[in-house]
């Protein structure tokens, strides 16, 4: 038995699942090779560790849960019928049957379950001919953020035009979106056109969106109904003298929420929310249903310094799953597919391809550049990004997805050959047939998914890739990307805040060990965050103020160790202190930027690259600002020497002066 | 009366699809640490929770479908795995919601009861890939055998015996460094 036959049935010879003559193989290798009982003696451990890690008790809170499920889906049997009736039996019939009278009108007076509530809260806006409301933005912990308040105006079927104006030390002029059938009108103030019209129309989507998701007015908390779990109808109150039921529930784990729901309309009317520390209101000080509303509402005289941006209407949830409008309009599904590409391409920077052959009767559904995949682990979140291509066929229902990642997602079981490199293939019968193939080709790791497709289909669907283009050439074997996290003077407007769209859109691979204030002044403080993995360093700068999802998990803020910052630090948490260590009082702005930055490190060819020798480079969208700790830069590429403002970055000093000119070319 | 402890899971599923609900109550007792260790090492704490609930919803709902072709705890695994799946879909395509950020808090806090050592490997496990993760959960932590395993996935002994060994060479090659690190003062 050679070293490699024996190896491969460590697994089955420390479980005891070899059959006799196998084992006595397996142990006579094992007496005459040192290095082979080292590594079962290895696996042995790596095995007895797992084994103690033991199964997780589900925790009391998940079981009571889960018991309040099923009996929620339990059918009424005869048991408790049974039972009801020897507890009649004992108290007598009347005042039982007086109970149940009671019971039946009081719950008759109920005008309706929590769920019938937040159903009708979704589709009130579709009833309404006409409403204008306006809202206070969210208040956390009392003090109000970002957004002062928001207009909107809506008359059917389809002119709504919603106007968001912005408070405190940042004073912004108004955003006005108008919707005027299928169009959008999008006024961006300039100051801020140049950071949009960077953005693909992808990004637009979520900047736009973004502020509805950070003050989570009340039409959007009632459309996250589907996530609401633990929903209750607890009451009701009035909110601008209109009678609201009162619906509470909670979003993951830990975000609570409380909706007044106005009971003619169904439109929430005040939504409180609470995470962790904070807590926020967001109310509405207007709201005026089926009110006459003018065309010179939707007539607006514009303020100089605006630009227009014209687009098609953003849906609410247009990069969900599956949007049957892909399949009525083909070139609108063109259209997403270009667009997501170059998304992807722009900001991902890996060689994207698509295939040119499909099998008869598929055709395209969607493209979905914005795969996320959250894996928690003790050192933070990794995001991974990827393109995902799905095609239908909608005669035999078969589906065919093409996932383009710089993660691997799956594994296979079985070699194969794929342009040549080498590919894993699994098949599973369950819950549905269906085969995974896997490769890695140009630092992108492919997954094809294909259910009703025939392996030898599937093989020429993968040989039948061709790549869409690569933005850089050189680095797009490059098999992992990191990011650092950086945020420059937000004071002058020159960066976007990290919001959740920003992490998903933006954020790798991200595993934070630790982290130290590293550079600290009156309007910025840098937090550079040390990873386990001597390649990875993730920098924040924080200037005062504002809230943001920074996703450094033990981060020491002006040393201060804040426990789950990484999830969402505000200005209370934050506190700054100058090199001195004079404090600096309450922030007022905390902004983040990202880069992208590319880790030659990782591309295995280049040797050395380790703890104090990381060669390193920093893309800035498409085009190299890169830094190397030492030496120059990667052979292949078109980088020439790292200027020294540049390389400077990740150092202890005044920032480069350089860094906000490029910062200004993007968000 | 016998107790209800010492019932097969046989003869509980045929009481409860008589009308016994008390039955279902004593299957979940008896396999919800299992099906929710799954969930656990699977999609990590914030899907475990609901992807567990999931599964006994699911099979209260599906139980009377149950014809006693494989053994109940093999069914009930694989209808966990399937879940798993459906979350791990289901969650890469929607939005990161504000308790994806959350979720990590209440991870650290858990692990910081429990030792380094299994903190390290909870850590190391949770690295490897979904399928990676469940595989050596139900193998080496569960107990499944081989077989068992491959009954649950339609396939082969053999695929699973492979892939259990690269994903526990892989989690090897993760505790290693953490173990000497641990080491230092």
């Amino acid at each position: 038995m050679t070293c490699e036959q024996a190896q491969a049935q460590f697994t089955a010879f420390l479980s005891g699942e070899m059959a006799g003559d196998d084992a006595n193989d397996v142990t006579a290798h094992i007496r005459q090779c040192p290095a082979c009982a080292a590594d079962l003696e290895s696996m042995r451990q790596a095995a007895a560790a797992l084994k103690g890690l033991g199964v997780r008790a589900m925790p009391e809170p998940v079981v009571s849960r889960v018991r309040r499920e099923l009996a929620r889906h339990r059918k009424p049997t005869s048991r408790p019928f049974l039972s009801g009736l020897r507890v009649w039996a004992v108290v007598g019939t009347v005042p039982v049957l007086a109970a149940l009278v009671v019971g039946l009108s009081l719950f008759r007076q109920q005008p309706s379950t929590a769920a019938e509530i937040i159903a009708r809260a979704e589709s009130a806006m579709t009833k309404l001919s006409s409403w204008h409301f306006r809202y206070r933005d969210t208040r956390i912990n009392g003090k109000r953020v970002e957004v002062s308040y928001a207009d909107e105006w809506y008359r059917a079927p389809d002119m709504r035009r919603q106007q968001e104006e912005f408070s405190g030390t940042h004073s912004k002029p108004p955003q006005v979106k108008l919707i005027r059938g299928n169009e959008e009108l999008l006024y961006v103030p300039k100051q801020r056109i140049a950071n949009f019209r960077a953005l693909t129309e992808k990004d637009q989507k979520n900047e736009a969106r973004s502020y509805e998701r950070r003050s989570l007015q009340p039409p959007y908390a009632a459309t996250q109904h589907h996530m609401m779990r633990e929903v209750r109808l607890v009451g009701t109150e009035r909110v601008l003298g209109r009678l609201c039921d009162v619906i509470t529930g909670r979003i993951g784990a830990a975000f609570r929420v409380r909706i007044a729901v106005d009971r003619e309309t169904g439109i929430p009317l005040r939504t409180t929310w609470s995470w962790e520390h904070a807590r926020g209101t967001s109310e509405m000080v207007v709201f005026e249903p089926n009110k006459k509303i003018g065309d010179d509402v939707f007539q607006i005289k514009l303020p100089s310094d605006v630009t227009v941006i014209r687009g098609p209407v953003f849906g609410p949830h247009d990069f969900h799953l599956v949007d049957l409008n892909h399949l009525k309009n083909p070139s609108e599904t063109e259209s997403h597919m270009s667009l997501a590409l170059s998304a992807l391409t722009g900001s991902a920077l890996i060689s994207v391809c698509e295939p040119t052959y499909i099998p008869h009767g598929y055709m395209l559904q969607g493209v979905f550049p914005d795969f996320t995949y959250v894996k928690p682990d003790r050192r933070g979140f990794s995001y991974s990004l990827s393109l995902d291509i799905y095609y239908i066929n909608p005669k035999t229902s078969g589906t065919l997805l093409l996932i383009q990642s710089v993660e691997r997602l799956f594994d296979g079981a079985e070699a194969v050959t794929v342009h040549g490199v080498e590919g894993r293939i699994s098949s599973f019968t369950s819950p549905y047939p269906y085969s995974i193939l896997t490769w890695i080709e140009g630092g992108v790791h492919f997954s094809l998914i294909g259910s009703e497709i025939s392996r030898p289909e599937l093989l020429k669907v993968a040989d039948g890739m061709k790549p869409l283009r690569s933005l850089i050439p050189g680095l797009s074997t490059g098999p992992t990307w990191r990011i650092t996290a950086e945020a420059v003077n937000s004071r002058k407007d020159e960066y976007v805040a990290v919001t959740p769209d920003a992490v998903k859109n933006r954020f790798r691979s991200l595993r934070v060990h630790g982290a130290t204030v590293t550079r600290a002044g009156h309007d910025h403080i840098v937090i550079t965050a040390h990873a386990k993995d001597p390649d990875l360093i993730v920098r924040s700068v924080l200037s005062p103020g504002f809230v943001s999802f920074v996703p450094v998990t033990k981060a020491f803020i002006a040393g201060r160790y804040v426990p789950g910052a990484g999830a969402l630090i505000t200005q209370d948490q934050v506190q700054f202190r100058d090199r001195q260590g004079l404090r600096l009082g309450k922030p007022l702005f905390l902004d983040v930027r990202l880069r992208y930055s590319f880790y030659a490190a990782r591309l295995g060819k280049h040797e050395g690259s380790r703890a104090n020798d990381v060669l390193a480079i920093i893309i800035d969208d498409r085009r190299f600002v890169g830094r190397v700790t030492k030496g120059e830069l990667i052979r292949g590429t078109r980088i020439g020497p790292i200027p020294a403002d540049v390389a400077a970055i990740l150092e202890t000093g005044p920032l480069p002066a350089r860094l906000k000119v490029i910062s200004k070319e993007r968000l | 009366m016998t107790d209800p402890k010492c019932v097969d899971d046989a003869n509980l599923i045929r009481d409860f699809n008589q009308g016994d609900e008390s039955a279902f109550d004593t299957l979940f007792d008896r396999y919800r640490d299992g099906v929710y260790s799954l969930a656990y090492r699977t999609l990590g704490p914030s899907g475990a929770e609901d992807a567990a609930q999931d599964v006994f919803v699911a099979l209260y709902k599906s139980l009377h479908r149950f014809r006693g072709d494989a053994a109940f705890k093999t069914w009930l695994f694989r209808l966990t795995l399937n879940v798993c799946r459906d979350h791990i879909r289901r969650h890469a395509k929607r939005p990161i919601l504000f308790d994806d950020m959350t979720g990590l808090e209440s991870q650290t806090s858990t692990r910081s009861a429990a030792s380094a050592v299994q903190t390290d490997v909870e850590s190391a496990l949770l690295e490897l890939p979904e399928d990676e993760r469940s595989l050596l959960e139900m193998h080496y932590i569960q107990g499944f055998s081989h077989r068992e395993i491959s009954e649950m996935l339609g396939c082969n002994n053999g695929t699973v015996r492979t892939r259990i060994h690269r994903a526990i060479i892989k989690l090897r090659r993760r505790l290693l460094p953490a173990s000497e690190e641990a080491d230092k003062p």
